[in-house]
């Protein structure tokens, strides 16, 4: 940066911070690219200084593949001669491309999750999210949750008898697949926005984070330029045709032998019974990725039929040849905008979703209720096409009554149960949080208008601010321990806290206070089921939401596992402590690498990121 | 009918070995199912000794010896490893069965049992150096060639082979014994089935042999390398804590899971027979595992045939994914008899899994364990090279 040269009077005025970065990728995979016949796509994200790597603040790209131990030359996305391009043009060969690639898509990816969340990501500490592009040799990408979070790629040669539309024996690279990059990068999210969700706890937390990141892996396909636009004139608006869109890793799913793309958003035809015959967690996860689709599909159909009969004079029937490219063009907006809308719902569901112990259901009314919120009326139908989309697979959520709207959404908290959140810690987390939203990231100290970049004592306040906060919420937990379905004996961490600023329809604008209690089961529960555990721990927790002022609206527990007492508390522990336990059993019933595994782990050891399935 | 068939099970180790005899008219009725030993856990029996008892036993007084049936249940060492022997040339064999992966001329199961092979013995390779309790899961898995030669193709008195998959509708005749009949639960061999039993293609162990073997260098060409030491100098900021530069790498532990998996698809493979003699029910599910397992307990026309079993052969040695937990609690009867043929691994401390036998042992059930003395009626050998049973007929 700041490219003077020698012997120049510093400079007394300068150039206003340039907002976004384009930078060039491959649409889709370099497979799909070439057979579409446009090799590339110019996405924009966030504006940040970088250092070779790319380094930003959030994300640092580091080229060391462990197979060959040896580091890449890393790419200085600042050099001027490649600033004027765009970045580099997209190329198999240049390991420096494939960092860019990463970089911008897992940028767009967090971008967009901000955008859901209503808030800036800040990682605390040093707690960069690092990627790997080429990690190892080897059929797979997978995230790896220790150590802060890494998410690794692998290069592999494809199958030489069965080599799809690929060269048989060419370099696949994993980094280069749009969606392999968005799936492992939505496992970082996830884990940083729910850390305990790496715990088996039931069959539903890794069918969650495995369709939750094919989700938003699918979804993030209709924000790519030119590819949408095209689809829809190529199978004349409909979005279920088999096509790039609706199909994951297409060239990872043929280079590897297999003959097709690994996933699809289209799954088997909706039968209510499957998910309970389905233990695999893709496999699981897959049917959650169908009834997300189902409802986007649905939705889509429903806000483009006008735009159809407009068209086509009222029949709704359009006519042989290429339609108009001023209703593509309509049409693919409408597109973009459900599957933008479908998805940020999708993520805003991390406002209610409880700390730990998942479940497809809770993420169904998790996703209602915080949809609830902003579009109280639902006039695009979008919840209530996916309410329907997951009854006809199955996925009801346990506790509730009805599927009504309002037996789904989480319940309120009734009139003055718990007192309100302290106000210093709410305007602390407020401020903090619009703060964040003003500012542009890293940017440099001497930028015109720009904040000044946190020194190493900001960062000390910062943190000092943090743990007062935290120990405020602390003393909170513990008093009212029992309103937020907590036991007032065990200890109380506070996980997490933050504030989001979320909008929705007519102008409506919500500032709402999240905070996240963790309990562990006492000591002497864990010896007691540690054997039958197989390595799974016994946590619970709740998720409190509160409005702007600190009046707490919803509190979504989990109650910790216990084995005995009365009251309703005890009732849930008891209930939550047989429903581990039963999962556990079944699971062991059909593992096969459980009789070979060490009995403390045995579980631990099969369910987590790099096994199931390979990872990826 | 009166009378009773004898299983003898021998305390042949981490294996399996029973010997039943059922007296017919002119004789007596044999049958040998399995007789295999894992490599990890032998007992203090010698297989040579094993093999010998049971030529012995199936002598008659000129020293001539017949075995009406001879069942492989599946390819695994510990089942079949007794086979390898050649004093089997001299045994005369009436029936011979097999599951229908093991058919010669059936090539989807060719082509089965080649990428089951494959990658067994890619398996075995790589960890033959560093670990060998897991080269020892693999060596289980590996062709174990000469054994299954006896049984496709061995014994005195050229036996009909019979390669068995699942009918769950017909009950066969058993050749030599009028009467009885058998029912066949095992290999499945429908669509689903077979696609679990094939690898998951991801699996780079299981790559079939035309996939390309890297050399192990830099897949980029030279200009863009730089080595660990001038990339720290040159990029400080990109540091990578050395922790996290060794989890780069996991393939031991991919490949131990590759080796479980297909540990489990052979033993899917498993014959699964119910053996009836008058009253008399007898289970030998070979090593079938929880996959092979669901498709019968969800038909009920079979959940009520198995509850009527008086004797259960405890499948896969005891491993709590062999027996599924409804099937020991809710399905066999509160009457069975179960057989478990296994010494203890240390380092396998979950097979055989204490609730499942705890299960089968209930009051009014039995456990029978080829290791230890059993209560009257059982019969033991004198130095504990078996011991026997009776289900009256």
């Amino acid at each position: 940066m700041g490219d003077t040269a020698e012997g120049t009077a510093e400079r007394t005025l300068n150039y206003p911070e340039p907002v976004r970065r384009q930078l060039q990728i491959y649409a889709i995979d370099p497979m799909v690219a070439r057979l579409s016949g446009s090799e590339t796509v110019t996405i924009s994200v966030p504006y940040e200084p970088l250092q070779p790597g790319p380094a930003g603040e959030l994300l640092q790209v580091i080229d060391f593949d462990a197979s060959a131990d040896c580091y890449y030359e890393p790419v200085d996305l600042e050099d001027r001669r490649i600033l004027l391009t765009d970045g580099l043009p997209p190329s198999e060969r240049d390991p420096r491309f494939h960092q860019q690639m990463v970089y911008a898509v897992v940028s767009a990816l967090l971008e967009n999750f901000e955008r859901g969340l209503g808030r800036r990501l800040r990682w605390r500490g040093d707690k960069r999210l690092r990627a790997f592009p080429h990690a190892f040799r080897g059929p797979n990408a997978r995230f790896d949750p220790d150590n802060d979070g890494s998410i690794l790629f692998g290069y592999f040669r494809a199958d030489r008898r069965d080599p799809g539309r690929n060269l048989p024996g060419q370099n696949v690279f994993t980094c280069l697949s749009h969606d392999i990059i968005v799936h492992e990068a939505t496992h970082a999210l996830v884990h940083r926005l729910r850390e305990r969700y790496k715990d088996p706890t039931n069959l539903d937390v890794y069918a969650f984070h495995e369709g939750f990141a094919d989700v938003v892996a699918l979804f993030q396909h209709f924000t790519l330029p030119d590819l949408l636009a095209r689809h829809i004139q190529q199978n004349r608006t409909d979005l279920t045709a088999r096509s790039p869109l609706v199909e994951l890793a297409e060239q990872f799913g043929e280079g590897s032998g297999s003959g097709r793309a690994l996933r699809s958003a289209m799954g088997a035809a909706p039968d209510p019974m499957a998910l309970a015959r389905t233990f695999e967690p893709h496999g699981r996860g897959s049917i959650m990725v169908a009834a997300v689709f189902d409802a986007f599909f649905s939705v889509y159909q429903r806000s483009i039929a006008d735009l159809l009969r407009i068209a086509t004079s009222g029949t709704g029937v359009l006519p042989e040849g290429a339609l108009h490219p001023d209703l593509v063009a309509r049409v693919a907006a409408e597109a973009r905008a459900t599957a933008q809308r479908m998805l940020t719902l999708c993520i805003r569901s991390f406002q209610f979703l409880p700390p730990v112990d998942v479940t497809m259901g809770a993420f169904l009314r998790s996703a209602v209720t915080a949809d609830r919120n902003l579009y109280p009326a639902d006039e695009s139908g979008l919840r209530g096409a996916l309410v329907e989309a997951f009854r006809r697979r199955g996925i009801y959520p346990d506790d509730i009554t009805s599927l009504s709207e309002e037996a789904l959404l989480w319940p309120e908290v009734s009139g003055r149960a718990l007192p309100s959140i302290p106000g210093d810690v709410v305007d602390y987390v407020v401020q903090e949080t619009a703060a964040g939203l003003q500012e542009s990231r890293g940017v440099l100290e001497d930028a015109p208008g720009a904040r000044r970049r946190e020194t190493k004592a900001d960062l000390d306040r910062r943190r000092r601010a943090n743990a007062e906060a935290a120990a405020q919420l602390s003393a909170y937990a513990r008093k009212n321990a029992g309103a937020l379905g907590l036991d007032p004996d065990l200890k109380i961490r506070v996980e997490g806290f933050n504030a989001s600023f979320l909008s929705g329809s007519r102008g409506r604008v919500r500032v709402e206070v999240v905070i996240r209690l963790v309990q562990s089961a006492p000591e002497e529960l864990h010896e007691k089921f540690g054997p039958r555990l197989g390595g799974v721990p016994l946590r619970g927790g709740c998720t409190v939401v509160a409005d702007g002022t600190g009046e707490v609206r919803y509190v979504v527990s989990r109650a910790v596992p216990c084995a005995a007492g009365r009251g309703p508390l005890a009732e849930a522990g008891q209930a939550r402590l047989a429903a581990t336990l039963g999962f556990v059993d079944a699971f062991t019933g059909h593992d096969a690498f459980g009789p070979w595994a060490d009995p403390k782990e045995r579980v631990t050891s099969t369910l987590n990121f790099a096994r199931i399935d390979g990872g990826w | 009918m009166a009378g009773a068939v004898t299983v003898r099970m021998y305390n042949i180790g981490f294996g399996d070995s029973f010997l039943l005899s059922v007296p017919v008219a002119g004789g007596i009725w044999r049958m040998l199912v399995d007789c295999g030993v894992h490599s990890q856990g032998r007992s203090e029996h010698d297989i040579d000794d094993v093999v010998a008892d049971i030529i012995a036993t199936a002598a008659d007084p000129t020293g001539r010896a017949r075995l009406d049936v001879v069942v492989g249940t599946h390819r695994h060492r510990d089942h079949v490893l007794g086979f390898e022997d050649d004093r089997w040339a001299e045994v005369e064999v009436g029936e011979v069965w097999l599951p229908w992966v093991e058919d010669p001329a059936d090539i989807e199961a060719t082509s089965l049992r080649e990428v089951h092979d494959a990658a067994a013995f890619a398996l075995h390779q790589s960890f033959a150096a560093a670990d060998s309790a897991k080269a020892e899961l693999a060596l289980n898995s590996l062709t174990n060639e000469r054994a299954m030669w006896t049984l496709r193709h061995g014994f005195a008195g050229t036996p009909t082979r019979r390669y068995v998959d699942a009918d769950l509708e017909l009950t066969h005749d058993v050749s030599g014994l009028p009467g009885a009949g058998v029912r066949f639960l095992g290999p499945p061999r429908d669509e689903a089935s077979i696609r679990a039993m094939n690898p998951p293609k991801q699996q780079r162990w299981f790559g079939p042999p035309g996939v390309a073997v890297d050399d192990g260098g830099a897949v980029f060409p030279p200009e863009f390398v730089i080595d660990p030491a001038t990339h720290a100098a040159l990029y400080p900021h990109l540091a990578l804590p050395r922790t996290l530069a060794a989890r780069l790498v996991q393939e031991e532990d991919d490949a131990f899971a590759a080796t479980t998996w297909l540990d489990r698809s052979v033993n899917n493979t498993s014959v699964i027979f119910l053996l009836q003699v008058g009253s008399a029910r007898l289970l030998f599910p070979g090593d079938a595992q929880w996959g092979a397992w669901r498709g019968l307990l969800e038909t009920p026309a079979i959940r009520a045939l198995l509850s009527q079993v008086n004797m259960y052969k405890i499948s896969h040695h005891g491993s709590h994914n062999g027996t599924p937990t409804e099937l020991a609690r809710e399905v066999l009867s509160g009457s069975v008899t179960s057989l478990l043929s296994v010494r203890s691994i240390p380092r396998w401390s979950e097979v055989p899994k204490g609730e499942l036998v705890d299960e089968l042992a209930e009051p009014g059930r039995l456990v029978l364990r080829s290791a230890e003395q059993a209560p009257q009626p059982t019969r033991r050998h004198p130095a504990g090279l078996w011991v026997e049973h009776d289900v009256a007929i």
